[in-house]
């Protein structure tokens, strides 16, 4: 089973003016140990997607569709009933209607044949049955097949009693409480990120090692510690003797209590993580101003991997550094996924870091993932025209000097994107078909999708002049 | 390095900015510099781009500011038209400044927010008294704006930096530093603050405008993609230094400085079935206030002998056309990494020294130890990393 799945994600910002859709519908997974860079241009969503995994979305952010698993459990979900609300204001609002429905159906005759672990989910799960109850209802009468007015007009207010109002609100609530709480148990436990510019990600005022050792202290009661009460003492960590009943105590044989880290493990965990990411441990309790860009951003890696992460976001991990200071964080980064077989996520605008360090990659504009799969074939062939783009833009020191081509103008507005494929006002292949309506998903090749009308075309070679 | 059309003829510039401390450390210690610009040497001729790389603080920036005269210089000749304009004042360094103009890094903030297009690009036509009306100006600012790419003009001329993308902020920076017809332009970074799909195209506008008025150009970046993209020439700085100095494929193909190897090792390159080794050099950036004796190179250089910690070796043409700043330039391509260190050190294990010349086993942290001592440990005492 795959680690992480996001599924059609959509996150929405409030702002004064409207709406902004930072993500709009990304769709994709990443097996344990795999590593995935995820490129675009500054405001395409790569950012807001890797917050929406870790739950960290600022509160006028929102997810309003689509899901996020990690190991199995629900860490992030747009609620139905306002993604269903949103739907209905869009043009296409009877199909989309419909998908949601269907989805939401699907998912719940999954969960029913296979009951999952946690007992939120299954609240979850619960409390939604009665939405979808609803909307079953009113969209398998006989009269209500077709696209009407009418139709709308009810299941607008149908929603609006279960999202709006005293009760509705509560339960709204109620929902997104078992999300978050969901979310928790993962965050910085299984999933860490390393932040945008390292320079001012640490607090100016604490020494680094004490910001680590703090990391660890948040989540020290879900270390695998243990205590004899036999001889009353601490069995330090990886000394219990595991069996099927539990662990116990390697002396005398009895069954250990589970116990929480103690100041003193996590400064000697905390010592541990700077030999691991090659800064000497003297400096442990150094002011962040103390340390060179290079070293911080190291720290910053030594707090993410604190906890034994499964999967790391790095946000821009390098694009404060120098080129050498770059290269020693890549080789550093490279290291640990060897060692330590993290799975990563490396956001970055640098193709070039990417094709450096990852075996996937994600190329997203304008909050869509435009293409997705293995690197490899993505630079050989790409299927997509705004990647073709991206690859003329940049230069290289390997090769022939050529000609850069810059992409015209600029990326679109998110508040009101453009009709159809959100690429086609600088696409340079662009048809009628791209104006009016949104490109599909392709497989191009095996592990190679594409967002475009003409991704096997691209895929080809075979490309035609715009019209 | 002189020859006909020389533009900007630069002689052991040296640029030292003061350490400010305390009162009461003044008393105590003497007067500490921060060694910027170290004695540079360098010609631009007319229509060349010369493209300057280097670490952050090793002096590029300066380099550019004492060019247009931003900075005063501490020591050195920087010809100007055959004039130096390293002592220049007043009246005639107004003059200068009209000739030279420069371009900043971030549009963001080169731009006053309270002025419009028009205003930022006038200005320096008005402080130069260029045009003789409003009228006049205008139809030069027009001009300065669609020779940036910024068409139609007027739509542009009277909008304010907030209405506009991060592109159209830097061609109007580009427009207002071409408005007074320099002839020469530095450029400090122009296109790193810039998203990759906007950078090709403010490129290939330098490189345009480049051909059309022939003005030499002094292209600042750390990036040495973008710079090879853009210079005739490229000028790798260390320290302060100019550590080589060489038409720019030629110094992408042979290096001929352990840095510059170094530097374009570091270079991730867009291709996925490329994955490069590790970078050959050790260590960090030596503090600019307490310059290295020797080659400044030298503890960071894997190739280093006796001679280069004793004595600075001259920026000297090892091949035609090909400046570099080593006593070995020749010999980098035949070289290994030397294996046995100039400094001595103590052994993590026993704490014994370990003397000159006698066999050692080193990390890459960098610590040492010895060869016997090494086998009993596993791996690096410090940075656990295997031998």
């Amino acid at each position: 089973m795959e680690m992480l799945e996001v599924r059609d994600l959509k996150v929405y910002f409030d702002i004064l003016k409207g709406t902004v859709k930072a993500v709009d519908g990304v769709s994709f997974n990443l097996g344990a140990g795999q590593t995935m860079g995820l490129v675009g241009e500054s405001g395409c969503g790569k950012t807001t997607t890797a917050f929406a995994v870790t739950s960290l979305l600022p509160t006028n952010g929102r997810i309003v569709g689509g899901e996020i698993y990690f190991d199995g459990k629900l860490v992030g979900r747009g609620d139905v009933a306002d993604e269903v609300a949103t739907v209905l204001k869009s043009e296409k609002w009877f199909e989309e209607t419909k998908a949601i429905v269907a989805r939401v159906n699907h998912e719940h005759e999954n969960h029913k044949a296979q009951p999952p672990e946690s007992s939120e989910l299954i609240t979850l799960i619960e409390d939604e049955e009665p939405i979808l109850q609803t909307l079953n209802d009113i969209l398998s009468k006989p009269e209500n097949q077709a696209e009407s007015e009418e139709l709308k007009k009810k299941l607008e207010k149908a929603v609006g009693k279960l999202t709006k109002g005293g009760s509705g609100m509560r339960h709204k609530k109620r929902r997104q409480r078992l999300i978050d709480r969901q979310a928790r148990t993962i965050r910085w436990w299984q999933v860490s990120m390393i932040f945008q510019s390292a320079m001012n990600a640490f607090n100016p005022v604490y020494r680094v090692g004490k910001q680590i050792t703090e990391a660890l202290m948040v989540h020290k009661d879900r270390f695998r510690l243990y205590h004899c009460e036999n001889c009353n003492e601490d069995v330090k960590e990886g000394k219990e003797v595991n069996t099927p009943n539990g662990a116990i105590c390697a002396r005398c044989k009895s069954p250990l209590v589970h116990r929480t880290l103690t100041k003193r493990e996590a400064r000697k965990k905390t010592l541990a993580l700077f030999d691991l990411v090659g800064i000497d441990r003297s400096r442990v309790d150094g002011f962040p101003h103390e340390f060179s860009g290079g070293m911080r951003q190291r720290s910053m890696i030594a707090m993410a991997l604190a906890c034994g992460p499964k999967l790391l976001i790095a946000d821009e991990p390098t694009t404060a550094l120098d080129v050498i200071m770059q290269d020693r964080v890549l080789a550093e980064i490279r290291d640990l996924q060897k060692t330590l077989g993290i799975a990563m996520i490396i956001i970055t605008h640098d193709i070039s870091v990417v094709a450096e360090v990852s075996e996937k990659i994600g190329i997203m504009y304008a909050g869509k993932l435009f293409e997705w799969g293995n690197i490899i074939d993505i630079f050989d062939k790409p299927a997509n025209p705004y990647t073709l783009g991206l690859m003329n833009a940049f230069p290289s020191i390997k090769g022939h000097k050529q000609r850069l081509k810059s992409i015209p103008g600029s990326p679109p507005d998110l508040k009101n994107p453009p009709p159809g494929c959100s690429f086609h006002p600088r696409c340079p292949f662009v048809q009628d078909k791209c104006r009016a309506e949104r490109p599909p998903t392709v497989l191009v090749a095996p592990d190679h999708w594409s967002y475009c009308h003409f991704a096997g075309e691209v895929y080809a070679g075979k490309l035609r002049e715009a019209t | 390095m002189e020859g006909n059309g020389t533009v900007f003829s630069v002689r052991k510039l040296v640029k030292y900015f003061p350490v400010k401390g305390g009162f009461a450390s003044s008393l105590y210690t003497p007067e500490q510099f921060v060694h910027a610009v170290d004695g540079v040497n360098f010609d631009i001729s007319k229509g060349e781009i010369l493209g300057m790389v280097g670490e952050s603080g090793c002096g590029k920036t300066t380099t550019g500011r004492l060019l247009t005269r931003l900075e005063t210089p501490t020591s050195g000749q920087m010809l100007f038209h055959g004039t130096d304009i390293g002592k220049l004042e007043g009246r005639k360094l107004k003059d200068f400044r009209r000739k030279v103009q420069m371009i900043f890094q971030d549009p963001y903030e080169s731009l006053n927010p309270r002025f419009t297009v028009f205003a930022t690009v006038a200005e320096p036509l008005l402080v130069h008294g260029v045009g003789e009306s409003h009228d006049e100006r205008e139809d030069m600012v027009a001009r300065a704006l669609e020779h940036a790419e910024l068409r139609p003009a007027q739509e542009f001329m009277y909008r304010y930096p907030h209405e506009l993308s991060g592109g159209q902020r830097q061609r109007v920076a580009i427009a207002r530093a071409l408005a007074l017809r320099p002839e020469f332009v530095v450029a400090d970074e122009p296109v790193s603050m810039l998203d990759v799909s906007i950078r090709a195209g403010i490129m290939n506008l330098m490189l345009k405008l480049r051909d059309e008025y022939d003005i030499p150009f002094m292209f600042i970046s750390h990036d040495v993609s973008v710079t090879r993209y853009m210079s005739h020439r490229i000028a790798v700085m260390y320290l302060g230094n100019i550590v080589e100095l060489a038409p720019s494929e030629d110094i992408i193909k042979n290096p001929m400085h352990p840095y510059t190897e170094a530097l374009l090792s570091a270079v991730p390159v867009p291709d996925p079935k490329t994955k490069h080794g590790r970078v050959e050099i050790r260590g960090d950036l030596p503090s600019p206030i307490a310059v290295p004796p020797g080659c400044s190179f030298h503890p960071r250089c894997l190739y280093r002998r006796d001679l280069c910690s004793e004595v600075k070796p001259p920026l000297r043409e090892a091949a035609p056309g090909h400046w570099a700043q080593c006593h070995f330039a020749e010999e980098i391509k035949t070289r290994k990494p030397d294996d046995v260190p100039l400094e001595t050190g103590t052994c993590e294990v026993c704490g014994k020294l370990v003397a000159k010349g006698e066999p050692m086993v080193q990390c890459n942290c960098p610590k040492i130890y010895h060869p016997d001592c090494a086998s009993k440990i596993k791996g690096c005492a410090i940075c656990k990393r295997w031998f």
